[in-house]
């Protein structure tokens, strides 16, 4: 029984590395995915900040937004191979600094990613000044990196 | 309750411009130079502010064109096209008009000067940048997409309001070089020395200063609040 699951399991290791491989060298479709992935964190944030904008927020929704943040945001440090930069030909905003300065880029994702969970706790809670100032804190981390690593228009 | 032409500031001079009219014109060109710094630095809360400070002004200014000191108002300088041809016509002769107040042709400039600002606030309060992050205070009331849209031809607006902008400096520095009408000194000073006395400004009373002053005020202050009553 063990020894199937073994052999199961390196199997599916395989697999995965195989999709990898076939992905790393499919440049077009994972800045297709992360393009994909950005564009359902903006849309989410708007929805956030349309919530701010009221008197009486939608606390559900902001919650829900800032977890899709989050989880898109974890999903999409694994969308930056190497060779996935302009140099791929591909139209990309990612600067080629990404993969010279990766521990920095590593770094301000997961401080993006850390101030989308501390949105999804405060929308816990009834106090929509701290919403409002955790939602800014957001967008500033998501600024912090764009700045530094994404083309301008 | 039109109070008759005065003499303009200092002596021997005609009254043009108000002061309302001038300090509008100059607040709204320090303001559009701001809002370009301060969107290409990033700086989104102070282009935000900035723009509703010209949104005041230029409801201000709407309102000035209809209860405002004679040459403010619309009723004065916009013409119709025969009007507009025959002045036209007289544009290559090389002496300062005697009229006070928009010549037919530069009333189509400000018109138009006016116009774009107002598609470029109007597009403002509802444009949504492509994270999401930074948007107008009415932007609640669009979607994604049409925020975006929005965006995109407040852009675009911009880059006609640079173009207008350019060939209203180019007017004036013909008038001043080619015809020898020096139009800025009116709208620093709100006099000229030369022109039809009888045509001089009629100041508006004060009351329609503190009406339109205050309307202008109000209504900017709950549309940068997003109008939430
Ligand atoms: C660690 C860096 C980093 C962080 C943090 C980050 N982004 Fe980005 N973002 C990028 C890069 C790089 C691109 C360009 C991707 C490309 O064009 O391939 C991008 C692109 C985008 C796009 C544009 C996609 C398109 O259509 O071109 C959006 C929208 C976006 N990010 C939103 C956000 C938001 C909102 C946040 C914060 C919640 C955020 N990002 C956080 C690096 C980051
Ligand atoms: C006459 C006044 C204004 C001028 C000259 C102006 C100019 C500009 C310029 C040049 C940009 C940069 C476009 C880009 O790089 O994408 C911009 C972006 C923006 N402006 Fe204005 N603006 C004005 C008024 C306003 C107002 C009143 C608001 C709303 C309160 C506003 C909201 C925005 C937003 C949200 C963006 C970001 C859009 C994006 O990144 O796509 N603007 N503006
Ligand atoms: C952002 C730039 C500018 C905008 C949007 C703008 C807009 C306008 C508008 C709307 C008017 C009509 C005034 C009114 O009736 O209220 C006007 C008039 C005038 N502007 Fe500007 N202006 C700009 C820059 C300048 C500059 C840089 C100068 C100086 C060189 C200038 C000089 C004048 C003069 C002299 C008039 C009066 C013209 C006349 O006699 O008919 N403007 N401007």
């Amino acid at each position: 029984m063990l020894r199937v699951i073994l052999i199961a399991g390196a199997g599916v290791a395989l697999l995965a590395s195989v999709g990898a491989s076939v992905q790393a060298a499919a440049p077009e479709t994972i800045i297709q995915a992360r393009k994909a992935k950005y564009r359902e964190i903006g849309k989410a944030f708007k929805s956030i900040n349309d919530e701010v904008k009221k008197s009486a927020p939608d606390r559900g929704l902001i919650g829900s937004s800032a977890s899709l943040i989050a989880g898109n945001l974890r999903q999409v440090g694994s969308l930056f191979p190497a060779g996935s930069g302009p140099s791929s030909g591909v139209r990309t905003k990612a600067l080629p600094t990404i993969w010279t300065k990766w521990p920095e880029f590593a770094r301000l994702n997961a401080a993006a990613t850390g101030e989308a969970g501390k949105l999804v706790l405060a929308s816990r809670g009834a106090d929509v000044a701290a919403i409002a100032a955790q939602a800014r804190s957001l967008g500033k981390a998501c600024q912090a990196c764009h700045q530094q690593f994404r083309d301008e228009d | 309750m039109p109070i008759p032409p005065k003499a303009g500031p200092g002596p021997g001079r005609i009254a043009v411009w108000d002061v309302p009219v001038r300090i509008v014109h100059w607040a709204i060109v320090g303001l559009i130079a701001f809002s370009w710094y301060s969107a290409e630095n990033h700086m989104m809360d102070w282009h935000r502010y900035s723009g509703f400070a010209i949104l005041g002004l230029l409801i201000f200014r709407i309102l000035w064109g209809f209860i405002g000191s004679s040459t403010a108002r619309f009723s004065a300088f916009v013409r119709g096209p025969a009007e507009i041809r025959r002045y036209a016509g007289t544009l290559r002769k090389r002496a300062p008009g005697a009229g006070v107040g928009h010549n037919p042709v530069g009333a189509l400039s400000v018109l138009a000067l006016l116009l774009v600002i107002m598609v470029q606030v109007g597009t403002g309060l509802f444009a949504v940048d492509v994270d999401g992050i930074e948007s107008g205070p009415l932007s609640e009331r669009v979607s994604f997409d049409q925020g975006r849209l929005l965006a995109e031809v407040h852009e675009i607006s911009f880059t006609v309001l640079q173009v207008l902008v350019v060939l209203h400096v180019f007017a004036i520095l013909f008038y001043l070089l080619y015809k020898r009408d020096n139009l800025v000194g009116p709208m620093i000073v709100g006099g000229r020395k030369t022109g039809d006395v009888a045509r001089g400004m009629t100041r508006a009373p004060r009351r329609n200063f503190v009406i339109a002053a205050t309307v202008a005020a109000v209504t900017g202050w709950f549309i940068s609040q997003g109008l939430h009553f």
